[in-house]
């Protein structure tokens, strides 16, 4: 008869769990098989082992355990830096747009101070030094001369001395006429009309030789002056497709001339008489 | 770990772990508890987790809710009617050796039980034991031999009354 030790029953218990040598188990088999309590042993500890196929348990509340994956997030990093460089950025041009909407609002309201400046002169023929362009139109017209020209940027500067965005400048030679009547929808709005339509971008033309100091003109405001016939066909050289021109007659020789230089913003067009 | 792997996760372990859980605390609404929080904390965790550590991660995660589930009913002074009956409950209502193994199952001290769980039911050799459990390979084997000698002990016990 075999005394049941706990040496013998750690032997049957390493043969169970797999824990022998081949020749090791094959030494405790032979010692099992010539005993009866150790046969008997060997049958109880094997039966301390639970099978999991016949405890099959199946947790009730597996759906609450899914997740749905994000519809654009990936936990890639790769993919989250990009994403996340994508809100930046979008973030960035929001914020950009929404400052240029407000630099608009702003320039509208303090559009003296960041003009683009155009410079349409007006003076009798003989001041013109400048390349000429002859105005034929009619006899009223032959005194005055249109000329173009670049202004140098000291000629900016002499005129505005605020911040300046450098336009595409032209300077011309206009003849205009006082007129006795207020007259509404003049030249000058038709052209500011143009300008603003971006047919030439940065130029305009109005004219006052009545007063010092910028003129504000814009669409809805009348206009005490009217430009010359023969000022719209320099204007037409300048080719503005948008306007339409009246022909008129004007018999007044005595047709002032100015130099005007013309500050075009997004709503107003600012008329600074420069002699 | 991406959504597709844990759900995967969900698919291979979440019966696994719900039975361990079960076995382990007696417990169904118990078990149901510490399987949803496990998962869930794997689900926060799941950038770290990797796909190949999973059911490592979820069983450790398990027996660490556990053992805190043990510390806070052993605080509890008065043990429940319910619970005294059932440990009292007499041989003759078991069935079958499965029935009788269970119930001595339940009679084992937590860790002992927890060991024998991860080695018969999820084939876990004594060193991943010993990762979730915090012991060393001596101690689960220490471990599961006691437990095993407690289960031989009931059940040679019983065969004798029967």
């Amino acid at each position: 008869m075999t005394k049941i030790t706990e040496e013998l029953q750690m032997k049957i218990f390493d043969l169970l769990e797999g824990n022998l040598s081949d020749k090791e188990k094959a030494e405790v088999l032979n010692m099992i098989s010539a005993s009866a309590e150790l046969q008997k042993e060997y049958q109880l500890l094997s039966k301390t082992y639970f099978i999991p196929e016949d405890d099959h348990v199946v947790f009730p509340n597996k759906n609450k355990l899914y997740r749905k994956p994000g519809l654009f997030f990936s936990w890639n990093p790769i993919v989250r830096y990009a994403a996340a460089s994508v809100v930046i950025a979008a973030c960035a041009y929001s914020g950009w747009y929404f400052m240029r909407g407000n630099n608009g609002a702003q320039n509208e309201n303090i559009g003296k101070q960041i003009p683009q400046t155009n410079k349409i002169e007006l003076s009798p023929k003989n001041n013109s030094s400048q390349q000429k362009l002859e105005l034929n139109s009619n006899e009223n017209s032959e005194n005055f001369v249109a000329t173009k020209k670049r202004i140098a940027p000291s000629d900016k500067t002499e005129l505005n001395t605020q911040k300046t965005i450098q336009p595409d400048q032209k300077q011309m030679t206009i003849p205009v006429v006082k007129l006795d009547e207020e007259v509404k929808n003049t030249d000058a709005e038709i052209i500011a009309d143009a300008i603003e339509n971006g047919n030439v971008p940065d130029s305009t033309a109005t004219a006052t030789n009545t007063q010092q100091g910028p003129v504000r003109i814009s669409k809805k405001r009348s206009l005490s002056y009217k430009l010359l016939h023969n000022s719209r066909e320099m204007l037409a050289n300048l080719q503005l497709p948008n306007i339409k021109f009246k022909a008129e007659k004007n018999n007044n020789r005595n047709i002032p001339t100015i130099k005007m230089e013309i500050k075009t913003y997004k709503t107003d067009v600012i008329a600074t008489l420069i002699e | 770990m991406n959504s597709e792997q844990y759900n995967t996760c969900v698919d291979m372990h979440s019966d696994g772990l719900f039975r361990f859980a079960l076995k382990n605390l007696k417990d169904e609404d118990e078990a149901k508890e510490i399987v949803q929080s496990t998962f869930e904390k794997m689900w926060v965790r799941r950038e770290d987790v990797d796909f190949e550590r999973a059911k490592s991660y979820l069983y450790t995660a398990a027996y660490h809710a556990m053992v805190d589930y043990w510390r806070k009913a052993k605080r509890m002074t008065q043990i429940s009617e319910e619970t005294e009956n059932r440990m009292s409950a007499p041989v003759a209502e078991y069935k079958g050796l499965k029935a009788i193994l269970e119930r001595a199952l339940s009679q084992l001290p937590e860790v002992q039980k927890t060991v024998i769980l991860l080695r018969d039911y999820e084939g876990y050799s004594y060193e991943e034991i010993g990762e979730i459990t915090n012991l060393n390979e001596s101690q689960v084997k220490v471990y599961i031999f006691r437990a095993r000698q407690t289960l031989r002990n009931i059940l040679g016990s019983l065969e004798a009354v029967l």
